[in-house]
């Protein structure tokens, strides 16, 4: 899936069948999932219409859900994004859990200090300190893999746990608020005003988060598919060989790939803490960084699907909860759906079950599938 | 009489190492039959999840832990034939599949929990208690630190030297090393490498799945979210450590168990050091060790690629 030749796709039918792939791929696959969702629900003994009823009840009751949509959409579109760049450039980085830790815990380190900045400095640097930090962990597994050739999922995992205790022992110790008092919870002061994120569509809790991930997405596309960079990192995802032949620096590619994968999910964690938890808490994230890696796959890496697909889980998510509450269904339901999307995807059973609707949109090429 | 504090330290700190080893042998050895037969399964830590899972509720429904022992296994088998059939059959990529079966396990595993109790609180099941083993386990010291335990960690022994022999020195193992080395010689010379994938698959799964089951059942009696945290990749870990064999995989295990134990003992100790370092040790100190071993060569030649090729 990651060495797909679509992938180095470059004249302007080809360019557009990726898209409309991009767009269509998470919709089928999640499509799919819910299907079989419905077959273990049922097995509880719950009725499936009767729970999915719920289910959309939950999203679209009001404009204050879909809000609430796009805030559970806000994180997992900006780690997908950085996930896609990587998975596009043959890094199978499944460390963005722990990039979105130490991301989240430079960015609120810098955001609660009251230096009396105007809002846009102090949220700008909190990002930047949020990508740094995130950047940072991704580096050194990044490193690892392009010059030693260390398969990066097993150090990216390893560093998740790592970097979730190194939060855990700040928001403990070096930055708990008020650390004198018995019943303190484990989390750090509230972030200043000055760096909170605005609010942008009231009464809903919809944050400037999801339109700074929209202008991410924007930049990713024309980063991947317009510019140098994009064309030799995904050369590099297809062939570290062919490219190096080709006179790019595979290491040097692969390094920079995770270094922004990391500040992403690193970006991704501080604009969490600055646009709705407003504080840095123990175990603070439900697995963002896991559930964005179906996110990536699921938009088929592309910034378009990503886009899509983070919107369609975050409507799940919120759905999920109201399913919970009024038919008794486990929210964790969402999981057992993203992983039967990445099983989906993985196989490519989309994509040979899609195989004569792209001929449509595809220019006429013989293909020996 | 400080002489015997230590004495005593230690030995406590070993057994303790020992108990806490076994899972992760159990897992490391399934590691060791996928990777020796050519697939990489990242799902590990997913079939071991599982198996925490499913030994509850064979313990549950059978009124006893062996019972719990045969629904691990058969969880952590389930997940290794959808496994199989993903990766194999459907020729999906084996670290993303592995992925996924991770989540997949997790997921399922707390839904159908919190479908079971809303309050998220199992009941208590039957569980292994230790079992000292006659003469032996009144040696001083060794007896003390090998011989005090439960079932399952003898039965860990016993498959350290069968796993070796049948791995090693039979025509089985060398049928099942042949797919990994070179799936194509293996077929020309009559070996069905789809067949012996998918069973490698199966067997690893559940190991990992009596891995997971005794996490619910050898030292707690009951189930809860979170038993696994990371065990899986760390017995991942440890298979490389090893160079997949048997015996040295099991004291890279035992390395991560003690390393385990110090953690949890130091906690006690009132140290300068927060304990969320301490927690963080074991997975620090398998990061380190994987960082420095893992590009020693004799990896299996085809570990992670798909057969046939597509």
């Amino acid at each position: 899936m990651r060495t797909l030749p679509s992938l180095l796709a470059n004249t302007a039918a080809e360019r557009l069948s990726h898209s409309i792939r991009a767009l269509l791929q998470p919709l089928g696959a999640v499509l799919a999932a819910l299907v079989v969702g419905a077959a273990l629900i049922a097995l509880t003994g719950v009725d499936p219409f009767f729970a999915y009823q719920k289910m959309w009840e939950g999203i679209a009751k009001s404009n204050y859900q879909i809000g609430l949509v796009l805030v559970k959409a806000t994180p997992l579109l900006i780690i997908g994004l950085g996930l896609g760049l990587a998975f596009n450039s043959g890094v199978f980085n499944i460390g963005a859990e722990g990039q979105l830790y130490m991301g989240a815990l430079i960015g609120t380190a810098i955001a609660i200090q009251a230096w009396g900045l105007p809002a846009w400095l102090h949220i700008l640097l909190s990002l930047v300190g949020g990508f740094v930090g995130g950047g940072l962990w991704g580096l050194l597994p990044g490193y690892l893999k392009a010059r030693h050739n260390i398969n990066e999922v097993i150090t990216t995992i390893l560093l998740n746990y790592i970097a979730i205790y190194i939060v855990s022992y700040f928001t403990h110790g070096p930055l708990r608020d008020n650390p004198f008092a018995e019943a303190a919870l484990p989390q750090t002061p509230e972030v200043q005003p000055s760096s909170q994120l605005p609010l942008i569509w009231p009464p809903t809790r919809l944050h400037a988060g999801f339109p700074l991930g929209i202008l991410l997405a924007a930049i990713l596309y024309i980063v991947t598919y317009r510019m140098a960079f994009g064309y030799k990192a995904r050369a590099v995802g297809s062939s570290p060989a062919a490219a190096h032949y080709a006179g790019m620096n595979p290491t040097q590619i692969m390094v920079i790939v995770m270094v922004v994968s990391g500040g992403l999910a690193g970006i991704a964690g501080t604009v969490e803490i600055l646009g709705v938890q407003h504080r840095l808490r123990d175990m603070f994230s439900p697995g963002l960084g896991y559930s964005a890696i179906a996110i990536a796959l699921m938009g088929n890496n592309h910034p378009l699907g990503i886009l899509l697909a983070s919107v369609v889980f975050g409507a799940l998510q919120v759905g999920a909860n109201n399913m919970q509450a009024l038919a008794g269904v486990p929210v964790t339901i969402v999981d057992v759906i993203q992983a039967m999307v990445i099983f989906f995807v993985a196989v490519g059973a989309i994509i040979r079950w899609r195989a004569p609707l792209m001929a449509l949109f595809k220019p006429k090429r013989v293909t020996s599938d | 009489m400080e002489e015997f504090l230590w004495v005593s330290f230690l030995v406590s700190l070993l057994a303790a190492g020992v108990r806490l080893a076994t899972p992760l042998f159990f897992a490391a050895l399934g590691g060791i039959t996928n990777e020796l037969s050519g697939v990489l399964n990242i799902g590990l830590e997913g079939m071991m999840v599982a198996g925490t899972f499913g030994a509850y509720i064979g313990a549950l429904l059978s009124g006893s832990e062996w019972g719990g022992a045969l629904g691990g296994m058969l969880a952590g088998g389930l997940l290794g034939l959808l496994f199989a059939f993903l990766s194999i059959t459907l020729g999906g990529d084996q670290v993303v599949l592995g992925t996924g079966l991770n989540i997949f396990a997790l997921g399922l595993t707390s839904f159908f929990f919190r479908s079971m109790y809303k309050a998220g609180i199992s009941q208590f099941v039957p569980s292994f208690q230790a079992w000292n083993v006659p003469l032996l386990s009144d040696i001083p010291i060794i007896g003390q630190i090998f011989f005090r335990q439960v079932p399952l960690v003898y039965m860990a022994y016993m498959l350290i030297p069968t796993a070796t022999l049948i791995l090693y020195k039979t025509t089985w193992g060398l049928e099942l090393r042949c797919c990994g080395e070179h799936p194509r010689a293996a077929e020309t010379v009559g070996i069905d490498v789809i067949k012996m994938r998918y069973f490698a698959l199966v067997l690893s799964g559940m190991l990992a799945g009596l891995g997971g089951t005794f996490l619910s059942l050898g030292q707690i009696s009951a189930f809860t979210e979170g038993l696994v945290s990371g065990r899986g990749f760390i017995a991942l870990a440890a298979v490389i450590f090893g160079r997949w064999r048997p015996p040295n995989v099991a004291l890279a295990c035992l390395l991560f168990g003690v390393a385990d134990a110090l953690q949890l003992r130091l906690q006690g100790f009132g140290l300068p050091i927060r304990y969320e370092f301490l927690l963080m040790f074991p997975y620090l100190l398998t990061l380190i060790t994987f960082i420095l071993f893992v590009n020693r060569g004799d990896a299996p030649a085809a570990l992670g690629k798909p057969y046939p090729e597509r």
